[in-house]
C-alpha cells in the first residue's frame, strides 16, 4: 500500500509508517508485499513453502553455532582460572611428555577432517570412523588419567591445583566430547535405518570442531609445562 | 494446560506459578531476616515448629541459611525465571509476529531444567545441617566442604547449575527467534522496546551464563570430588587454591547479570511510558542504541566488586572509569522516557504507574550506585547495608515493579480476563513507596556502617543506636509483605470470576493486541501479520482522522481517504508536521 499522506522527520524517527519506497529488509530478506498473507501452518515468514525447510535448517545451523560459540565462555572461564594459577607460581610439568599428551588431540583433529568431508554426503563408513577416532580420544584421555593416578601418583588432593586441573578439565572436556559422540552415533543409527541425516550430521561437524578447539585450549593451559 | 507442552504461552504459564511460589518463598525469607534486625533472638511466631530448640528463634546458623537462600532463591528462581519465562516466553513470540519460539522444545526442557533446580533448593531445607549457607554468591571457601560441611549446600549448588542450564536454553532460544522468526514486515527498527530489552539480556545470558557455569563446575567439583581449586590455607594441601579465582568468575557473571534483569525492565518502562503517553517513544533508536552500549560495557565493569580483595590500584581505576561510563547510556535512556511522558496524555493505569514506580527505584538505585562505582567510596561502604539497599532498589524493586507491570499489561492477554484495576493500582502504588521505605532504611544504616550480614549488630556499640532505624525499615518490610494481599485477592478473583478482557484494553498498536485473541490460540495468529509500522505509531494525525482513534496496529493497513479529501488531509498533516 502506498499513503499519500507525508510524514514528518519526527514521526518517521518514531516508527511512524512510511508512506514511500521500499520498506527495510528483514535480516537480508525482502519483506512480503503488503497484503500477502501466510497460511496458519507456515513456520517461517516471508518464505515460499519450497524454502521453509531450507529456513527451519537455517534456523537450527544459526541456533547450533551461536549455541556452541557461546558455550567456548564456559572453557575460556576455565581457562582464565588455570591462568591465574599458572601467574601465581610455577605450574609444575605433568609425568607425561608434552608429545603423548597431545596423542589424543590428533584423534579429534583426524575426526574434524572426517566429518568435515562428511557435510556433503555422510556414509555410514565415514560416522563410524568418526565414532571410532572419538572412542580413540576418549579411551587415550582415561587412560593417560589412569596411568597419571596410579603409576606415577599424581593425586588429588595432595597434588594442589595441577593435578585438580588436570583430572578435573579433563574429564569435563571428555564429558562434552561424549556428548557430541552421542549426537554422531545417532545420527549413525538413524542412516544405518535408512533416513537421511546429511542435515543433523551438518549440525554434529561443528560440535566436534568446538571440542577439538576446546582440546588446544585445555592442552595450552594445563598440559603443557 | 498440559505439563509437557511445548508451547510457548504454556510454558511461560509454569514459570509464572513457579516464579511467584519462589518469590513468596523468597519473601518470607526475607522478613525473618528483618524480624532478626528488628528485634534480635526473639522467637519469630509460628516458627518453632521448624526451630524447636530455639523457640522459633534464628540461631547463627539459620540466619546464615535464610539470608543466603532469599537472594539465591530471588535472584535464580523468582525474578530472573518471571521477567524471562513467563513474560518473556510469552510476550517476545507474539510481539515479534512468530508463531512460537524457534525451538520450542529446548524452551519446555528449559523449564524442566528449571523445575528440578526448584525441587532441589526445596530438598536443601529438609537435610541434615540445613540448607546453602554461604551467601548467595556462594564464595570460597564458605561454600567448600571445609566451611559448609552439609549436603544442602551441594544441593543448592546443582540447584543453581540448573538455573544456570535453563537460563542460558531461553537466552539462546531468545536470540535465535528475534533473528530469525519476526513477521514480514517486522525490522529491527519496528520491534517493541521491550524486546529490545529481552533481546539483549538474553545475549547476556548466553555469554555470560557458561561462565557462571564454568565457577559452579569447579566449586562443585572442589565439594565433590576433593580437587582444590578454591581451597586455601590450612584446610588446603598441596599449596592450595585460591577463593579469589571465584570471586571473578562469579562477578564476570555476576555484574551482567544485574543488567539481565534490568534491561527488559527498561525495555518495559520504554514501551509502557509511550503507550500511555499516548506518544511515540522519544527517541526510540538511541533508547534501543542505549540499551546495545549498556550491554556491551556490562561485562567490562565486574571487577568493582572487587576493589577490595587486593586488586592492582591501576585496575581498579580502569574497572572505576568503566563502571561511571555505564552509567552514561542509562541516562540517556531515562531522558527519552521523561522526554516521552513530557506533554504526553499520561494515562496513570496500573502498568503505567508500576512502570514511573520502576524508574523512581532504579533512578534511585543508580545514583546511590554511582559511591560503589568510585574506589574511594567504595572502600568504606563494601559490605555495608548501604550495597544492599543500592542493589535491592535496582536488581529487586526495579526488576519486582517490571514484573508487575509486565503482568498488569499482559494478564489479559494471557488468560483472557482482566484483573481489577483499582486492587492493582494500590497494589503497585504502595509496593513502590513502601520499597522506597525498606531499601531507603538500609541505605541509611549502611552508611552508618552496619554490616551487611550480622546476625546481631547490635552487639557493636558503634551500631546500637540503629536499632530503632532498623525497627522502622522492619515495619516497612512487613507492610511490603502485606500489601502483596492485594495482588493474591485481585489474582484469584480474577482467575474466578473475572470480567472477559477487551481485545485491545490498553488502546495499543503491538502485534499481540492487535493481530491475536485473548489468551491466542496455538499458532498465535490465524495468518501472519505483515508489520507495516513501528510499535508506538499513537496519536499520529492521519490514523485520527481516518479511524478516529489515536492507535493503529502494527499491521492494521490505513484507509485510503477519498481522493478529495486526500488533499485536504495532506495539508492540514503537512502543518502539523511543520509545526512540530
Amino acid at each position: 500500500m502506498k499513503s499519500t499522506v507525508p510524514v514528518s522527520e519526527q514521526q518517521r524517527e518514531d516508527g511512524a509508517q512510511l508512506p514511500e519506497g521500499p520498506r527495510e529488509e528483514a535480516w537480508g530478506r525482502t519483506p512480503a508485499p503488503e497484503g500477502a498473507q501466510r497460511h496458519a501452518s507456515d513456520d517461517a515468514p516471508g518464505l515460499p513453502r519450497h524454502d521453509l525447510s531450507a529456513h527451519a535448517e537455517g534456523t537450527r545451523w544459526l541456533g547450533m553455532v551461536l549455541g556452541l560459540a557461546a558455550w567456548t565462555m564456559f572453557f575460556v572461564s576455565l581457562t582464565f582460572a588455570v591462568g591465574w594459577y599458572r601467574m601465581r607460581e610455577p605450574w609444575p610439568p605433568l609425568p607425561f611428555s608434552p608429545l603423548l599428551l597431545a596423542a589424543p588431540g590428533l584423534f579429534l583433529v583426524a575426526g574434524s577432517v572426517v566429518l568435515h568431508r562428511s557435510r556433503r554426503s555422510a556414509p555410514l563408513r565415514r560416522l563410524v570412523t568418526a565414532l571410532v577416532l572419538g572412542g580413540g580420544f576418549v579411551a587415550m584421555q582415561a587412560g593417560l588419567t589412569h596411568v597419571a593416578w596410579w603409576n606415577h601418583q599424581l593425586r588429588i588432593p595432595q597434588d594442589g591445583v595441577p593435578a585438580s586441573a588436570y583430572y578435573g578439565l579433563t574429564g569435563l572436556h571428555v564429558l562434552h566430547v561424549l556428548a557430541v559422540l552421542a549426537g554422531v552415533f545417532l545420527s549413525a543409527v538413524r542412516l544405518w535405518r535408512g533416513t537421511e541425516v546429511r542435515d543433523a550430521v551438518r549440525r554434529h561437524a561443528p560440535g566436534w570442531h568446538f571440542v577439538t578447539a576446546m582440546w588446544l585450549l585445555l592442552f595450552l593451559a594445563v598440559y603443557l609445562p | 494446560m498440559s505439563l509437557f507442552s511445548s508451547d510457548h504461552k504454556a510454558v511461560a504459564r509454569r514459570y509464572l506459578w513457579s516464579g511467584l511460589g519462589f518469590l513468596l518463598l523468597g519473601g518470607v525469607l526475607a522478613l525473618l531476616i528483618r524480624w532478626q534486625w528488628a528485634l534480635p533472638g526473639q522467637p519469630v511466631p509460628g516458627l518453632a515448629w521448624a526451630l524447636p530448640e530455639s523457640h522459633g528463634a534464628l540461631t547463627p546458623p539459620s540466619y546464615t541459611a535464610v539470608f543466603t537462600m532469599h537472594g539465591l532463591i530471588m535472584i535464580f528462581f523468582a525474578v530472573t525465571p518471571l521477567l524471562f519465562g513467563a513474560l518473556g516466553h510469552f510476550v517476545l513470540p507474539l510481539a515479534i509476529g512468530a508463531r512460537g519460539l524457534a525451538f520450542p522444545r529446548l524452551s519446555a526442557l528449559g523449564y524442566q531444567v528449571y523445575a528440578v533446580g526448584g525441587v532441589l533448593v526445596l530438598a536443601s531445607f529438609g537435610v541434615r545441617l540445613g540448607p546453602a549457607s554461604a551467601g548467595w554468591t556462594a564464595y570460597p571457601p564458605l561454600s567448600t566442604p571445609a566451611f559448609t560441611p552439609g549436603l544442602g549446600q551441594t544441593l543448592v549448588t546443582v540447584a543453581v547449575l540448573c538455573a544456570a542450564a535453563s537460563a542460558f536454553l531461553y537466552g539462546l532460544n531468545f536470540v535465535v527467534t528475534v533473528v530469525r522468526c519476526r513477521a514480514p514486515g517486522m525490522t529491527w527498527g519496528r520491534l517493541p522496546l521491550t524486546v529490545w530489552g529481552l533481546f539483549f539480556a538474553s545475549v547476556l545470558n548466553v555469554l555470560f551464563v557458561p561462565v557462571l557455569a564454568a565457577a559452579t563446575a569447579l566449586l562443585l567439583m572442589d565439594r565433590l570430588l576433593g580437587t582444590q581449586f578454591f581451597i586455601a590455607g590450612a584446610a588446603a594441601v598441596g599449596g592450595g587454591g585460591d577463593p579469589v579465582v571465584y570471586q571473578h568468575l562469579f562477578w564476570l557473571f555476576g555484574h551482567p547479570e544485574v543488567y539481565i534483569l534490568i534491561l527488559p525492565a527498561w525495555g518495559m518502562v520504554g514501551d509502557f511510558v509511550a503507550f500511555f503517553s499516548r506518544r511515540p517513544a522519544h527517541g526510540y533508536r538511541l533508547t534501543a542504541g542505549a540499551m546495545g552500549a549498556v550491554t556491551a560495557l556490562s561485562g567490562l565493569v565486574y571487577a568493582h566488586h572487587l576493589f577490595t580483595s587486593g586488586m592492582s590500584p591501576l585496575l581498579g581505576r580502569a574497572f572505576m572509569v568503566l563502571t561511571l561510563i555505564i552509567s552514561l547510556p542509562a541516562q540517556v535512556m531515562f531522558l527519552n522516557w521523561l522526554m516521552t511522558l513530557w506533554r504526553g496524555s499520561v494515562r496513570l493505569t496500573s502498568p503505567m504507574l508500576a512502570a514511573l514506580g520502576t524508574m523512581v527505584v532504579f533512578g534511585l538505585g543508580g545514583i546511590t550506585g554511582l559511591a560503589l562505582g568510585a574506589v574511594a567510596t567504595d572502600v568504606p561502604l563494601h559490605g555495608t547495608l548501604w550495597v544492599v539497599g543500592h542493589f535491592h532498589l535496582t536488581m529487586g524493586a526495579a526488576s519486582f515493579l517490571a514484573v508487575f507491570a509486565g503482568l498488569y499489561f499482559w494478564f489479559p492477554k494471557m488468560y483472557g480476563r482482566a484483573m481489577h484495576e483499582g486492587l492493582a493500582k494500590a497494589h503497585v502504588l504502595s509496593s513502590a513507596v513502601l520499597f522506597l521505605g525498606v531499601f531507603g532504611g538500609q541505605l541509611a544504616a549502611g552508611y552508618a556502617g552496619q554490616l551487611r550480614r550480622l546476625y546481631d549488630p547490635y552487639q557493636y556499640t558503634y551500631l546500637k543506636h540503629l536499632l530503632a532505624l532498623n525497627q522502622w525499615t522492619t515495619v516497612f518490610a512487613f507492610l511490603l509483605g502485606a500489601v502483596q494481599v492485594l495482588f493474591v485477592v485481585n489474582l484469584v478473583w480474577t482467575l474466578r470470576r473475572g470480567r472477559a478482557a477487551e481485545q485491545n484494553p490498553w488502546e495499543v498498536g503491538t502485534l499481540e493486541w492487535t493481530s491475536a485473541l485473548s489468551p491466542p490460540p496455538e499458532g498465535n495468529f490465524a495468518t501472519v501479520p505483515v508489520v507495516l509500522r513501528g510499535p508506538h505509531a499513537l496519536s499520529q494525525p492521519e490514523v485520527l482522522e481516518r479511524l478516529g482513534r489515536d492507535w493503529i496496529g502494527q499491521a492494521e493497513p490505513l484507509p485510503e481517504p477519498a481522493s478529495s479529501e486526500a488533499d485536504d488531509a495532506l495539508g492540514s498533516v503537512s502543518t502539523v508536521g511543520g509545526a512540530t
